[in-house]
């Protein structure tokens, strides 16, 4: 048996995806931030351009660690797996993200940092969902179990991102309803102003989103290849004092 | 500016802070795996 050695090739893509993040990043933040203010809202509509974008993110995120885990049960390639946790992990970051800055929403506009309503109270389930989902990843040692059992996870909680965005029309909440309208005809719920702001900032965060993948999966690959040489180690110990034993029970 | 510029101001710290420092920890795990990659081949 021969040791697996992490594939890494050289990678134009990464570089690409990190240098169009900065600059579509700068564009957003220097048309959102000059934007006039909101009628009634003042400046706290600059805080549109960083939530809503990362929302999409986080919705992104856990879609693709569904869609990983679903290609993974179909095809047994471990990469999907790896991209599956890669997915995870960053969605549950953006999540914490998302929750904060909507928090700092909340105060001026709501007078409470955090209401316990339906679309505030999915958001935070879904850290409960994908930190389990790493939680669970981090407590078998098994490779293949690990993959089939989280790739189960990861597809039953990217039922999350439907009820969490339907969760404004379907209960009745504080939170706004949807800011870009998705289903039965598409709509954008705010000024065309700010429009163009939250579409370069959408963009911006989605090829961020692929950049960070593609730097998360590199570090997975090598993850997975230091298991697999410590599984060998552990192995051929194991191996060498059956062997040892087996020699001094004959003896 | 106005009387809700903090709470902005506190936001965009924030998401800025978060994902430099996930960029960080991820150059940080980086290095670690390539350390132990390297150590292993000598």
């Amino acid at each position: 048996m021969t040791l697996a050695k992490p594939r890494i090739k050289a990678d134009r893509l990464t570089p690409v995806l990190g240098i169009a993040t900065l600059l579509l990043m700068l564009a957003g933040l220097y048309i959102g931030l000059s934007a006039p203010p909101d009628v009634n809202q003042g400046t706290l509509v600059r805080l549109f351009f960083i939530h809503v974008p990362a929302a999409w993110l986080s919705y992104l995120a856990y879609g693709g660690t569904g869609l990983c885990g679903l290609l993974y049960l179909f095809t047994r390639q471990r990469r999907f797996d790896r991209l599956s946790a890669s997915s995870a992990e960053i969605g549950l970051l953006f999540t914490v993200s998302t929750i904060i800055v909507g928090m700092m929403w909340a105060k001026p506009t709501w007078g409470a940092y955090w209401v316990w309503e339906p679309r505030l109270t999915t958001t935070a389930l879904s850290l409960v969902i994908y930190g389990g989902y790493l939680l669970v990843r981090s407590l078998i040692e098994e490779p293949e179990r690990r993959a089939r059992i989280s790739a189960v996870i990861g597809i039953v909680g990217t039922l999350y991102i439907p009820v969490n965005y339907m969760a404004v029309e379907w209960w009745r909440g504080i939170h706004q309803t949807q800011t870009a309208k998705l289903l039965g005809g598409l709509g954008f719920a705010a000024s065309p102003a700010y429009g163009i702001a939250l579409s370069i900032m959408t963009v911006a965060f989605t090829v961020l989103y692929f950049y960070l993948l593609r730097v998360r999966g590199k570090i997975a690959v090598m993850q997975e290849a230091r298991e697999e040489r410590e599984f060998e180690h552990v192995s051929g110990e194991a191996a060498t004092e059956t062997g040892a034993a087996g020699v001094v029970a004959r003896g | 500016m106005d009387k809700f510029s903090g709470y902005v101001i506190v936001s965009y710290v924030v998401t800025f802070v978060v994902l430099f420092g996930y960029l960080g920890w991820l150059w940080w795990r980086l290095k670690q795996e390539q350390s132990d990659s390297e150590q292993r081949e000598r």
